[in-house]
């Protein structure tokens, strides 16, 4: 869900929720790795029974990760998330069940914003291709060789990561491979059942992941005192987590607080060192290095955040009894408000502005007047929120109000700081720097600490880099060198210089500049790298933004952080118009930086601006306001039922690329709310409805020319250029993609035509898939499935497991065509050096997950053990007093 | 003839080998009392909301008329379903329904209700009195409670008496947690109480060396009842309400009277679990406490350093003793026999014509 920020701010608010992540790591024996057994005890002193992969948040940092060159072919990237899966199994060690779960189609709901990434990311493509292109025509120009594996290379395409691609299906094919080889080969998996749900599963990868929960869950044989792990890098799994009400829960990341002190090197030819204008041209021979640095994982503990929320929402002298567990799940559906991946949030709520406090206090001043809680196993009692929007309806005239007198304020503050370090620098140039060289000046230049604190990078890199690197404080540091290289190679005929020498130069002045600009706490841009990793996550979430004082930071702390999901390249450019739009001598001009908000959300009369600019609407036409707010109704309604019982409707979604305001909803309890339930899109309908032309590459080719064929029906569905609607931000990326909705009826139109031109193999791709069950042969469960689905009396109809010996493990399995017991299972990729499973010890079978009919129920299962509390007294006083610590503040 | 209790001491030491209660059959009864050869009657617990008055409905209750002598007949019914009915394979590869369906009778020394099995058990530890029915019949010896005139209770017995049933209507589902709406777990409270409708459970067990029939309601599962051939005693829990323990001399009472009987009807039936609801004076139902039946001598003796109140080995022991001098003292064949404890004074079990 795309929150952005919420991470960091749970963090920050619930401290003690995050925990280190002890993990052993292979120790380098006689120059041999040794893995670490994952079947002794698990170092983080206590045993964990399910671990749930959502698997997009390991193929997208596999595929082009943040700290090394990203991986060339595909088979080097199964390789990396065989690597990155085996190290978060091994952190967790799951005693009973490992379920991954890879993005199907998701509902219509979500295509808008999978459709704009990817969109966005389509655009950063091309225009990265471009610009590689005019850099080894440079290289070329100045007589340099270029290496040929370098020319016409093409970025990968990071939209491949959609169900129905090939590079899906050779994801599926290689994680059954690697699955049969960890059961036959890693004693850590010896009594693993292991859960494999690919992309052919329709549904989102955490949402299948929370169906499987709530589906076990209802069953009377689970085990109500189970220990969950989820993995993933999106911050609502914190919300799922908290919606199965299942205490035990926990959510595995990277730290995203960890400073990564590497990069990726040169964007020609991978290596470290330079720069792409410097670059030679030869490829970077392959990584030598096994235990390179790794980024340390932590603990997200929803069973104390659950801890803090009853100590903040168990509010004095309410007239009803408190239920923690209804508690939870209002303030659940608050945050939803201000963001979740299916609605725009409203205006006024920013989490950045501490909406989720806004809310919350709203939430606690009504509650006793509204007589109860807000939702219900997932639905909305519409009177109470109305009543709720109300009261944050009244707010928002002021909220807008405040937040352009923080604006201006930052701005000024902004200015002075400039004005501020101009000046201390024409003070150093006319004071001592006069006989030093220019490395020691630089290097003296900088505060020790930073000095340190960047050796690491320094000592890996060529002398070049170390003298950039103890400039910087990381990523975007670097990458304001890169436009900087860039404005600077486009200029370096003309300066006696050579490019290398002039960026040292501008550099010097640049880090100066900034680094009176910035507070510390934008220092951390190994978070913007993490949080970019996930698909359909979110927007990155912001760094070190306190919600709390939001107008103590620059706004180029902001953009520097706001790196979206899809587009690792925006990041650069993102990077790079900061660069120049912060500094007062700017080359090259942003195309948005100057665009004025006409809305002016802050002066009288904004509401008639909006629907006239967002929504064309006359001040008169009372009609859309009301139509908005109710569509934005039923969106709320449908995300609550989406995370607490299932996809309410696969079909459903939100019209508008804008949402109303607090004020525009009236009389919601008269709003008839029912949804359909509809299927989902098959894949490849999905792929017509979120890919751009650019990436057209990944569907089957009858389909291709619908988006490019001038005599296409459905062509106004892929515009080459659209608009993007800064929206009040500064920057095109937190504006909004203005795309055509993809109208169902007549996509599946045009594509119905086109069915028959497709081949047997692309048929296939496009059906359902299944969910395959797995274990060794020395699990309890093996002979089971063996002997009934395998012999030679088999049974042909679904057999239903038997708790006791699938040790809890509810549902029912079938025969999988694919599998054979014993036989050999060949390595699937040509590169890579894992050898072909011989009788394999393995089994799988499809396993079709428990239906009930029954709601889900927010309860706490009866024979729950909660842990001894994990909170103190001061602890819970300090949330209670709103972030004060008791008698201090 | 008689039996003697005295010297207690003789019972002490080691209990006598027990084999672990096994389910053999189970049986409802409807809301007419109505005996059905099934599981229609299970419960499944659920942790009722505290603070809910255990008197609530006192009025409305739908009682069961206590006055009809029903002997051993329902579980006598529930013998011979149980031994005319094949059974049901449990495993697919083991699909061997034309196989004898067990004859369970022949072998057994007693087949009586857990009710009058824990007097037995509690006699050396309590001064109740009581009086039983005892016939022999191929061998095995039938016991049954001599049942005398209801003694009438006075409304704040019958009060107290509600709030068991009520805890029980509290605590428990018809459908497992999965199956139900969030109404039917919310609004329990609402449901009138009725002490007609049952659930039993039919157990092998031995004591020493005498091997018994039991029969006796079980309040509910605490997850589910196995399907799969898998014992389901162990998945019981039995249901009990007692006042807030306050003082020294409350939990010495407790411990004496209460948890003795805890202890003996769960034993005998192999149910794992004592689920305690406390109540305040005011039947407001304050808090929930699981008890393992286990467990239960032990913390006993824990409590009372001193010297325990009751000791389970001994009451084992001497159960086991006295079943094994009933084998000899009730001929075969000779009618009904009195089988009586007067509680105070000369501490025998006497056995009569
Ligand atoms: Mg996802």
């Amino acid at each position: 869900m795309g929150v952005p920020a919420l991470f960091r701010f749970l963090s920050k608010k619930y401290p003690k929720t995050i925990a280190p992540v002890i993990e052993d790591k292979p120790q380098l024996v006689n120059g041999e790795l040794v893995p670490v057994d994952t079947s002794k005890p698990n170092p983080n002193g206590e045993e964990f029974d399910n671990l749930y992969l959502d698997m997009n948040g390991i193929v997208h940092p596999c595929s082009h990760p943040e700290n090394k060159p990203a991986p060339e072919t595909e088979d080097e990237m199964m390789l990396e998330v065989f690597k990155y899966t085996e190290r978060v199994v091994g952190m967790v060690r799951p005693r009973k069940l490992l379920m991954i779960a890879i993005d199907g189609v998701a509902p219509r709901a979500k295509m808008n914003q999978q459709r704009s990434r990817r969109f966005r990311s389509a655009q950063e493509a091309a225009a990265k291709e471009r610009e590689t292109a005019a850099l080894i025509k440079q290289l070329e120009d100045e007589g340099r060789e270029v290496d040929e594996s370098l020319k016409g290379k093409k970025t990968w395409d990071s939209n491949a990561i959609t169900p129905g691609t090939p590079f899906m299906d050779i994801l599926a094919a290689s994680l059954r491979y690697w699955i049969a080889y960890q059961l036959n080969y890693n004693p850590g998996w010896k009594d693993l059942k292991v859960i494999l749900s690919d992309a052919g599963v329709p549904g989102e990868g955490e949402h299948k992941i929370m169906e499987f929960v709530r589906s076990q869950r209802a069953s009377p044989e689970h085990d109500p005192n189970t220990k969950h792990v989820i993995y993933g890098l999106d911050a609502d799994l914190i919300m799922l987590g908290l919606a199965t009400h299942e205490p035990h829960f926990r959510v595995l990341r990277e730290d995203v607080f960890f400073q990564d002190k590497n990069d990726k090197g040169c964007r020609i030819c991978g290596k470290e060192g330079h720069y792409a204008a410097e670059c030679t041209g030869v490829p970077k021979p392959k990584e030598d290095n096994p235990v390179a640095v790794e980024k340390p994982f932590i603990w997200l503990q929803v069973d104390v955040l659950r801890e803090y929320l009853e100590a903040e929402l168990d509010i004095p002298h309410c007239p009803f009894t408190f239920d923690l567990e209804r508690a939870i799940d209002d303030w659940v559906f608050l945050c939803f408000f201000v963001g979740n991946d299916f609605l725009p949030h409203l205006p006024s709520l920013e989490i950045r502005e501490g909406a989720i406090d806004t809310l919350q206090n709203i939430w606690k001043r009504n509650l006793p007047a509204m007589g109860g809680y807000l939702t219900l196993d997932g639905s909305v009692n519409m009177e109470r929120a109305q009543i709720v929007l109300n009261e944050l309806g009244k707010q928002e005239d002021n909220i807008f109000r405040r937040r352009k007198e923080q604006e201006v304020r930052r701005e000024e503050n902004n200015k002075r700081r400039k004005t501020e370090a101009e000046a201390r620098r024409e003070a150093n140039k006319r004071g001592d720097a006069g006989g030093l060289t220019f490395e020691q000046e630089v290097k003296g230049s900088l505060p020790q600490g930073k000095h340190t604190k960047f050796n690491g990078s320094a000592v890996a890199a060529g002398p070049d880099l170390s003298t950039l690197a103890v400039l910087g404080r990381g990523r975007d540091n670097l990458e304001e060198m890169r436009a900087l290289n860039k404005a600077l190679v486009a200029k370096k005929n003309l300066s006696n210089m050579s490019a290398a020498q002039a960026m040292r130069a501008e550099l010097l002045s640049e880090s100066e500049q900034d680094s009176g600009a910035r507070t510390p706490a934008d220092s951390t841009p190994a978070e913007v790298a993490d949080e970019s990793a996930v698909d359909e996550t979110l927007p990155a979430e912001p760094i070190a933004t306190d919600p709390i004082s939001a107008e103590v930071v620059p706004p180029v702390e902001a953009d520097a952080v706001s790196a979206e999901k899809t587009t690792p390249g925006k990041r650069k450019r993102d990077a790079d118009d900061e660069v120049k739009s912060s500094d007062g001598t700017s080359k090259v001009s942003v195309e948005d930086d100057d665009v004025e908000d006409t809305v002016r959300l802050w002066e009288p009369g904004y509401k008639d601006r909006y629907y006239a600019q967002k929504f064309g609407a006359a001040p008169s036409d009372r009609d859309i306001r009301r139509q908005v707010a109710k569509a934005y109704v039923e969106g709320l309604c449908w995300v609550l039922l989406y995370y607490y019982q299932g996809c309410p409707s696969w079909t459903w979604y939100y019209p508008y690329h804008y949402a109303p305001f607090a004020s525009d909803f009236e009389d919601i309890q008269d709003l008839d709310v029912k949804f359909s339930e509809g299927k989902p899109f098959k894949p490849f309908e999905q792929l017509m409805g979120v890919l751009p032309a650019h990436s057209k590459q990944h569907i089957p080719e009858p389909f291709q020319q619908l988006m490019t064929d001038p005599e296409s029906e459905i062509l106004d569905f892929y515009p080459e250029d659209f608009p993007i609607d800064l929206n009040g931000k500064k920057f095109a990326w937190q504006g909004v993609a203005l795309l055509p909705f993809i109208d169902e009826k007549r996509l599946l139109h045009a594509l119905g035509k086109k069915y028959p031109e497709l081949s047997e193999d692309e048929n296939l791709r496009n059906k359902d898939g299944y969910e395959l069950l797995y274990c060794g042969d020395q699990n309890k469960l093996y002979d089971e499935l063996a002997g009934k689905l395998y012999s030679k009396k088999k049974q042909d109809k679904p057999l239903k497991l038997n708790p006791k010996v699938s040790d809890g493990l509810v549902g029912s399995v079938s025969v999988d065509e694919a599998c054979i017991p014993n036989s050999t299972v060949p390595f699937p990729l040509k590169q890579g050096n894992l050898e072909d499973i011989e009788n394999d010890r393995s089994i799988s079978v499809r396993y079709h997950v428990p239906k009930s009919s029954y709601v889900h129920k927010s309860m706490l299962l009866r024979g729950v053990k909660l842990k001894p509390p994990a909170l103190n007294y001061a602890d819970k006083e300090t949330v209670r007093n709103g972030g004060r610590r008791d008698g201090r503040g | 003839l008689s039996f003697a209790l005295e010297p207690i001491a003789r019972w002490r030491g080691k209990p006598a080998p027990m084999r672990q209660p096994k389910e053999i059959a189970s049986f409802s009864y409807d809301d007419k009392r109505v005996q059905h050869h099934d599981d229609s009657g299970l419960k499944y617990y659920w942790p009722p909301a505290l603070g809910q008055h255990l008197g609530n409905g006192f009025k409305e209750l739908v009682k069961h008329d206590d006055s009809v002598d029903e002997h051993l007949d329902s579980l006598l019914a529930a013998l011979i379903h149980h031994e005319t009915t094949p059974p049901v394979p449990v495993s697919i590869e083991e699909d061997n329904t034309a196989a004898e369906p067990p004859k369970v009778l022949p072998a057994i020394d007693f087949v009586t209700w857990r009710g009058m099995a824990t007097k037995l058990l509690c006699t050396p530890f309590s001064s109740d009195p009581w009086s039983m029915n005892a016939v022999r019949l191929n061998d095995t010896i039938y016991i049954e409670e001599h049942k005398q005139p209801p003694r009438p209770m006075d409304e704040r017995g019958e009060l107290f008496s509600y709030m068991g049933y009520k805890f029980e209507a509290l605590s428990t589902l018809r459908r497992p947690f999965g199956e139900v709406e969030r109404k039917e777990i919310e609004e329990r409270d609402k449901e009138v109480v009725n002490n007609i409708e049952q659930y039993c459970s039919i157990v092998k067990t031995s004591i020493g060396g005498s091997r018994l029939v039991l029969g006796g309601e079980v309040d509910c599962v605490y997850d589910y009842k196995p399907e799969d051939g898998e014992n389901p005693s162990s998945h019981y829990c039995e249901l009990k309400t007692n006042k807030l323990i306050n003082t020294d001399r409350d939990r010495t009472s407790f411990e004496r009277y209460k948890l003795l009987k805890f202890w003996a009807q769960s034993f005998l039936l192999g149910v794992p679990k004592v689920i305690v609801g406390y109540r305040t004076n005011d039947g407001i139902l304050a808090h929930i406490e699981e008890l393992d039946t286990q467990k239960i001598p032990s913390m006993v003796k824990k409590n009372n350093p001193q010297g325990p109140p009751w000791d389970a080995s001994a009451a084992i022991n001497f159960m086991a003793g006295l079943l094994e001098w009933l084998k000899t003292a009730i001929p075969e064949g000779e009618g009904m026999w009195r089988m009586e404890y007067a509680g105070t004074g000369k501490r025998v079990v006497e056995v009569k014509r």
